[in-house]
């Protein structure tokens, strides 16, 4: 009865190890794998610092990095900024762009995104704190750089820092059905909503149209 | 470990089925009692809007959700589908859950987010704020919906 009771703890040790170390060595694989993605002088650097602060995990949960005050910003941000469409990082575009999309609510790109006013403070605190020209992440610095003072887009892809990362992606790739348009991140960089658009982990889907199985169901009344 | 007769059995049976009963009951009341404080309020209104105000009408609410409004035909089933029970696409590809609370349970219990967007929705749609008959018309109808 001892022996067994030995063995079974043994091999759940064991089985715990095995999944620990995979866990670890396919972490491992994912920072090599992301290793190169701007051109230049930073070539051997963490990747981890290139990307986008990360603020949500891949499965939606605020990271380490968004603590404290940030939390109560970041879940407002994450439900009301993605009901409609994904969820665009704030470290994407500068503060003064966030804050005359904040200002604009009622007429955002052609829709009603009226929210009340407690809102959209808090939310607006949120996407300055971490917006490109306020975020230490290497990604956005560039973006915010790149972006002229006299600029203040409202769309990451009409940025000059966007259209020189996609100069070799055709007019017609945007316009596939399952990517639709450029604002469609997801479409192509799966970790989009997390922070990453690492170079390595782009997928661009092919021509043709959407599965079916993603479309609405369309049942008479 | 005593011997599980007939009646035991029955017993226990009988426990579960009326602690079941009681949860079902907490939960319907509850569920009922947001929807009745979101028309209630909304009664509030249409009553000010309208001296001569008879009442809520899911008949209206269905007519109002499929009708088409202004030059570009704009309608609540553009995104929603014409079943509220379907899943809905919005412009930006994202999808919109159920709206009729029979298959989401969801719906209709938070007054707020309700409000929210009625105030958008309208907006986009009709080009103007709804007035409380007309919301109070649709939550009725989304109510009258059967699984």
């Amino acid at each position: 009865m001892k022996t067994n009771k030995k063995e079974i703890l043994t091999q759940a040790l064991m089985a715990i190890a095995v999944v620990a170390t995979v866990g670890m060595l396919r972490n491992t694989w994912v920072v090599m794998a992301d290793d190169d993605d701007d051109e230049g002088d930073d070539h051997h650097e963490r990747s981890s610092r290139r990307e986008l602060t990360p603020l949500v995990s891949a499965s939606g949960q605020p990271t380490t990095q968004a603590v404290g005050a940030l939390v109560v910003g970041l879940t407002k941000w994450k439900s009301e900024c993605s009901s409609c469409h994904q969820l665009y990082h704030p470290g994407l575009l500068p503060e003064r762009s966030w804050r005359k999309m904040m200002g604009s609510l009622q007429s955002h790109f052609g829709e009603s995104a009226a929210l009340d006013d407690l809102t959209k403070n808090e939310i607006t605190s949120f996407l300055v704190s971490q917006s490109a020209d306020h975020s230490t992440a290497r990604r956005s610095s560039k973006i915010a750089s790149a972006i002229p003072t006299s600029e203040t887009p409202l769309r990451f892809s009409d940025s000059y820092y966007f259209k020189r990362k996609h100069h070799e992606v055709s007019a017609d790739v945007f316009k596939r059905p399952k990517v639709g348009s450029a604002a469609n991140c997801l479409a192509c960089h799966a970790g989009a909503e997390s922070g990453v658009y690492s170079e390595h982990q782009v997928k661009i889907p092919g021509p043709g149209p959407v599965p079916v199985a993603t479309t609405p169901p369309k049942k008479g009344k | 470990m005593t011997k599980l007769n007939n009646k035991n059995v029955i017993q226990l049976a009988m426990q579960i089925m009326s602690l079941a009963t009681v949860w079902h009951f907490i939960e319907s009341q509850s569920i009922a009692g947001e929807v009745a404080q979101i028309l209630g309020s909304y009664e509030v209104q249409a009553k000010k809007e309208n001296p001569k105000f008879a009442g809520f009408s899911a008949a209206h609410g269905d007519t109002f959700f499929h009708a088409k409004f202004g030059p570009e035909k704009k309608s609540c089933t553009t995104c929603h589908t014409s079943d509220a029970k379907a899943v809905g696409r919005t412009r930006a590809n994202k999808d919109i859950q159920p709206m009729a609370p029979a298959v989401n349970a969801e719906r209709l219990t938070d007054q707020a987010k309700v409000e929210k967007w009625f105030v958008r929705n309208c907006q986009d749609v009709l080009a103007r704020n709804c007035s409380a008959q007309e919301k109070g018309d649709f939550v009725a109808y989304l109510v009258s919906i059967q699984p």
